[in-house]
């Protein structure tokens, strides 16, 4: 196992392999993602993104290389990450507040029958980070994307996690919830680390440390400023786009693969 | 209805079957939530089929054998608890089709029940029984099991509440965050088991999912939390096996059919109430986005 101590390392991958069935989804994947960096993976649809997400939540083994989460195993280490799903894959009817929802995050916490009233101020809070401190009572089922979306951020929160990790955040919501998203996602930033999978962006939020392209291989690119009217118009002006197209030097890539 | 008080106050049979409906009401309304909400009815009818095995050992050994001791209620409740370990064990461990687990438990469970049954001497009308229900027949030790399944199924559930709501929800944050899913699920499984025991009794084999899904499923048009889905559903369901007694009482109706129809009549009650109120509610919100 080996890290830098400075700064100091939060994950790190080596020589990673990952198929399923025996087809290759990961190869050779090597990565370090430090303490406070907000970090893009980006890919094709099946280029493994969500596998690389899910191998660092530990709900995946690789097949092999080691994986390192906190400097632990993964599965070891996974209470201590607060993952942020996508908020469509949730049944409809499900009959639950957004308080109980927030609530959830704080269930696998030790103590059993109903919750204190420490761990209701604690979901209280966690949804006053994301402004949504009077939808509480609401019904889950009856907000919009993006006030589930900050639920869900909410929920992540309450686990009080030491790392973010967030899949697909912007996937159906509008444009003016997406922008409330990474404002709240850039204050979040300045005590934790945060990772962000998306399928097709060349648009993250400006304050992005460096962007992990994930196409069976890992590539890891500092973000690049452009400022293009077209990009700008269609989506709003709190936004920095990546590159694909341009080749990196060697020292441009933190870290990187063969 | 006064014939039925009155024979309510006088026999003794009548009153376990009543008591045996509040007591299966409990249970029906606060697990077959969970069942409905997260969509494992199936699972419930695979663990309630396969009572029969239970039930059908249990009659073979205590009259052929005369292991009086053995009920058909313990067979029952020992068959559904090994076909809900079975489940869990699969579903939890193996890679095997949902659907394919469930009608293996369902089948093999069915066909262990009818051999057996059918090796037990002048006990074949009891078939019917088994399949139909027979909430008359309920006796006074059968009562005290049911009320002692009850209570654990209630304390375990005030117990687990939180982990069960987060494992219903996403039970891939829950097991992210630390909860142990699989040994939780596991629990579950063992709850749903007992449950469908306790219906069994009143609305035998076959019709336990629909008492299990009907009124779980009418509560959740009214209500938008799970405690109070939890609470309604009950209710419902408490309606349901006393009114279906004391309907099928006088005409010497099948109770456990009566209690069905009146649960699907409550559920259709309920959808009817549903689309008026959201109709209303789209028309309230149109009058006033055209006149604000």
């Amino acid at each position: 196992m080996t890290h830098s101590s400075n700064p100091k390392t939060v994950i790190s991958i080596e020589h990673l392999d990952f198929g399923y069935n025996g087809n290759p989804v990961l190869q050779d994947v090597n990565l370090e993602i430090h303490e406070q960096e907000m970090i893009g993976i980006v890919g094709p649809n099946g280029g493994g993104k969500t596998t690389l997400l899910r191998l660092i939540l530990g709900l995946l083994k690789p097949d092999s290389g080691n994986i390192y989460v906190f400097e632990e195993l993964p599965a070891r280490s996974s209470h201590r990450l607060g993952y942020v799903p996508q908020h469509m894959q949730f049944d409809n009817r499900f009959p639950v507040s957004a308080q109980d929802v927030v609530l959830m995050g704080l269930a696998g916490q030790e103590g059993f029958g109903p919750f204190s009233i420490k761990k209701m101020r604690v979901a209280h809070e966690a949804l006053e980070t994301v402004d949504l401190a009077d939808f509480g009572r609401c019904p889950f089922a009856e907000l919009s994307g993006g006030q589930r979306q900050r639920v869900l951020i909410a929920r992540a929160l309450a686990t009080s996690p030491d790392m973010l990790l967030f899949d697909e955040p912007t996937a159906n919501v509008d444009t003016s919830a997406g922008e409330k998203l990474y404002k709240i996602l850039d204050q979040l930033n300045r005590k934790m680390t945060i990772l962000i999978v998306s399928h097709d962006i060349g648009f993250v939020s400006r304050h992005i440390t460096s962007v992990i392209c994930v196409n069976r291989n890992v590539l890891v690119h500092p973000t690049s400023e452009i400022v293009g009217q077209n990009i700008i118009d269609l989506y709003g002006n709190d936004m920095a786009m990546i590159r694909h197209d341009h080749r990196c030097s060697q020292k441009g890539h933190s870290c990187s693969s063969s | 209805m006064f014939q039925f008080l009155n024979d309510l106050h006088q026999y003794t049979f009548l009153q376990y079957a009543l008591m045996t409906g509040i007591m299966a009401s409990i249970a029906c309304g606060v697990i077959g939530s969970y069942v409905t909400v997260r969509r494992m009815n199936y699972i419930a009818g695979a663990i309630a089929h396969c009572t029969l095995g239970g039930m059908g050992v249990a009659g073979y050994l205590s009259k052929e054998h005369g292991m009086s001791f053995i009920t058909p209620l313990v067979g029952a409740a020992v068959a559904a608890l090994l076909a809900a370990l079975v489940i869990a064990y699969m579903l939890n461990r193996s890679t095997m089709r949902q659907d394919t687990v469930l009608s293996a438990v369902w089948s093999i469970g069915m066909a262990v029940g009818i051999i057996f049954i059918s090796k037990t001497s002048g006990y074949s009308e009891d078939l019917m029984s088994y399949l139909f229900g027979d909430i008359l027949m309920v006796s006074s030790t059968d009562l005290v099991l049911i009320t002692l399944l009850d209570i654990v199924l209630v304390v375990t559930v005030f117990l687990l509440y939180n982990r069960f709501v987060a494992i219903s929800f996403d039970e891939e944050f829950a097991r992210i965050s630390g909860i142990h899913v699989d040994l939780y699920n596991t629990v579950f499984l063992c709850l749903v088991a007992m449950t469908v025991v306790l219906l069994v009794q009143v609305v035998g084999i076959i019709l336990v999912v629909a008492l299990l899904a009907l009124p779980a499923a009418a509560a959740g048009q009214l209500t938008s939390r799970l405690p109070a889905m939890m609470f309604v559903a009950t209710l419902f369901c408490l309606a349901s096996t006393t009114g279906g007694l004391v309907i099928s009482y006088i005409p010497d109706l099948p109770a456990g059919a009566t209690i069905i129809l009146i649960a699907g009549i409550l559920y259709f009650a309920c959808s009817i109430v549903d689309k008026i109120r959201s109709k209303i509610d789209t028309f309230k919100t149109l009058s006033t986005t055209t006149f604000s």
